[in-house]
């Protein structure tokens, strides 16, 4: 319901404002084929010091509170996944769908310690369920090392309620996943979506350390609205 | 702009002997602390800085097209824009939505803009409940007070004050930490948020080159009023964009820094267009609305222009030897402290917050420690210069002023005159001296004293010492 010309009144008053009179000035150029050489590099630096940036984001992690834990086998990963889910007395956790998980065999071996895991395809109701579940379990699509941040894109099967509603959250990462920060990051997305010509996820969520607050007397507390508890698994197999 | 600030005088001067409020505000220090010592042990703090205030000199230079760019992506991503000259349009639009929604509840995250446009008034109004969802901001909301501080809206209470204002508006007595207080915030807006049709929000940043919308956060309640309820408007000013995720990549290492001394804050949510087919959360449909409210005619002056680089970080009310005393509510607007003495007038006019420019002792705090580097003192003066010059009611300097400026003129033409003018005072000073000052000037200097001593007067001047001398 813009008002009839709000919009042009708006844009002409801004060109106006920058002495232009419509004429536009140079916008500055981003180039693909820039971003092509740039991507084989971060690529190969990341892979060439993975183990420096595992222990960078190990030690991120901790400091904003995270815990991490480094699985060097599929039963490690399952036994710290069932450990943290029954000490909270967990009996449904909701899960991204997927490789990640189908691979550690978790449905049916957390449902043999009496804990079901819940998909977007296997529950009809998934965000109501979501909001009473104790744990969520996700992938991630990247990790960064020089700020202990996990970066989750939403896709169908990758729902945001799951690393959101729970109060626990523990998100799986592979080694490779991990780059050095942003400026890694953002040339991977653009490429992504200038040359591959995939659309930039519908919600890209940065997430560093449990939802927090310092809103009573800069009181620093753990757990408002997002999860109290943020957990690793490096699945480093 | 709705403002309060002509009470400023009244109202700060019952703030600086507000001892209690002082106390608080000092936690306030902690923020500047952690911000100063991550900009530190960053190789390219500073020319991050330099980088960020470049790509927004760039980026407000062009802001027509990439204001384009930004609708057009946003569009292509099955998004809506809107756009709106003022708070009475950009009101009407959220009404609009709401109304063809039949929408009853709508959660909302902190954001300066709705604040500027007095939306949640608005909402109530059309019989519709909105909810604050911070911590801060559902604090303040439900004690009918407005923010005082950008990033911590209630530094102004005590946990005590809160746990009082728990037992009055939510019937939970007793509440004695900070955790009790956040657990029964946490189970009441939970509610809100799987009941509710609507979520509104600000935006951080606006990303032109992808239609992206960026939020920052620590709470987790913009991710969950962006993900649950159907509808999701964001509310944004014409300058919060930036060109490319590149760029955004400048800024998201700079502002958490400034604004809470994190290296990140807990959640970015980067939103682009609507949720896609197939998936199961994320808002079905998406509105932007962009708000000038008086953001053009700043663009136009270009002495004003920089102040839209801000990035709402507070980092420069943490700072002030002003704000530290008298808080923001003093302030009588929504954007308090050194950048909203400049704002503020910008937005609602000089003749509305003529004395915000005076409220500050040019010290430059606030320009060291802008991450984009405003030069705010240099505009106070601009803003101090054109009320001095301006012909509105009250506007120019006071008669008693004009009048001193004139002797003043004579005397300095008149070389006996301005002899006398001093060696008389010199020999008469004697009975107002105390501990070699004069603590209280008489007749209608007498204001000159009330917060500061004048220094006594020389029995002798320089130049009677030079002519005999010695």
């Amino acid at each position: 319901v813009t008002a009839r010309n709000a919009r042009e009144e708006i844009l002409g008053e801004i060109k106006r404002a920058l002495h232009r009179g419509g004429k536009a000035v140079p916008v500055r150029e981003e180039l693909v084929a820039e971003a092509s050489g740039q991507i084989s590099q971060i690529k190969e630096e990341c892979e060439r010091r993975r183990s420096e940036l595992v222990a960078q984001f190990e030690t991120e992690f901790a400091r904003i509170g995270g815990r991490f834990h480094r699985a060097t086998n599929v039963e490690s990963a399952f036994q710290y996944i069932r450990q943290v889910a029954t000490d909270r007395g967990a009996r449904t956790i909701v899960a991204w769908e997927g490789q990640l998980i189908d691979g550690i065999d978790l449905s049916q071996r957390l449902g043999q310690n009496g804990i079901q895991l819940l998909t977007e395809s296997t529950e009809a109701d998934f965000i109501n369920r979501s909001a009473i579940a104790d744990v969520g379990l996700s992938g991630v699509d990247y990790a960064l090392a020089d700020t202990g941040t996990l970066v989750l894109l939403a896709c169908n099967g990758h729902a945001r309620s799951i690393s959101l509603l729970p109060p626990v959250h523990i998100a799986l990462v592979r080694p490779q996943q991990m780059l050095s920060g942003l400026s890694d990051l953002f040339p991977l997305l653009r490429y992504a979506s200038e040359t591959e010509g995939r659309d930039l996820s519908s919600a890209i969520t940065f997430i560093t350390g449990p939802s927090r607050t310092a809103d009573i007397e800069l009181t620093l507390v753990v757990g408002v609205h997002g999860p109290q508890q943020l957990h690793m698994v490096l699945l480093d197999w | 702009m709705h403002v309060n600030s002509e009470s400023f005088i009244q109202d700060s001067t019952i703030a600086v002997q507000n001892k209690t409020l002082q106390t608080r505000l000092r936690v306030l220090n902690g923020f500047t602390v952690k911000r100063n010592h991550l900009f530190a042990e960053l190789p390219d703090g500073e020319a991050l800085r330099d980088r960020a205030r470049e790509i927004k000199e760039q980026t407000i230079g062009n802001l027509d097209i990439y204001l384009s760019q930004l609708e057009e992506n946003i569009v292509r991503m099955g998004g809506t824009v809107h756009w709106a000259r003022d708070g009475k349009e950009a009101r009407a639009i959220v009404l609009e939505l709401a109304r063809k929604n039949n929408v009853r509840l709508v959660v909302k995250a902190k954001s300066m803009v709705t604040e500027e446009i007095e939306l949640n008034e608005a909402l109530e109004e059309a019989g519709i409940e909105a909810v604050e969802t911070d911590l801060g901001e559902y604090i303040v909301q439900l004690a009918n007070e407005k923010p005082s501080h950008i990033l911590a809206p209630a530094v102004h209470k005590s946990k005590g004050d809160i746990s009082d204002l728990f037992a009055d508006k939510l019937g939970v007595a007793n509440l004695k930490e900070a955790e009790d207080m956040t657990v029964v915030a946490r189970q009441r807006l939970r509610e809100k948020f799987l009941t509710a049709d609507m979520g509104i929000t600000g935006a951080n940043f606006g990303v032109a080159q992808t239609g992206t919308i960026v939020l920052v956060e620590n709470e987790g309640n913009i991710r969950l009023s962006t993900s649950l309820p159907r509808i999701h408007i964001a509310l944004m000013g014409i300058e919060k964009l930036v060109p490319s995720l590149d760029d955004l990549a400048v800024f998201l290492k700079i502002l958490a820094r400034s604004a809470s001394g994190q290296k990140m804050s807990s959640y970015v949510s980067l939103i682009t267009g609507a949720r896609r087919t197939g998936e199961t959360d994320g808002a079905e449909e998406f509105h932007l609305i962009i708000l000038d409210n008086g953001r053009t005619r700043i663009l136009a002056d270009e002495e004003m222009r920089e102040s839209l680089y801000c990035l709402r970080c507070g980092a420069c009310l943490n700072v002030c030897p002003v704000y530290q005393k008298i808080g923001g509510h003093a302030y009588g607007s929504v954007y308090s402290g050194p950048i909203g003495s400049i704002i503020t007038p910008a937005f609602a006019g000089l003749e509305k917050s003529k004395d915000l420019p005076f409220a500050s002792t040019l010290c430059g705090a606030c320009r060291e420690i802008c991450p984009v580097r405003i030069d705010i003192p240099r505009i106070l003066l601009k803003l101090r210069s054109d009320w001095s010059e301006s012909k509105l009611d009250g506007g120019g300097p006071p008669l008693l002023e004009k009048l001193a400026i004139k002797l003043w003129a004579f005397a300095m033409r008149h070389r006996v005159i301005y002899n006398l003018a001093f060696r008389v005072p010199a020999f008469l000073q004697g009975p107002l001296l105390e501990d070699g000052k004069i603590k209280q000037l008489p007749f209608a200097l007498g204001g000159w004293t009330q917060s500061r001593d004048f220094p006594a007067l020389a029995r002798r001047s320089f130049r009677s010492m030079w002519d005999q001398g010695n």
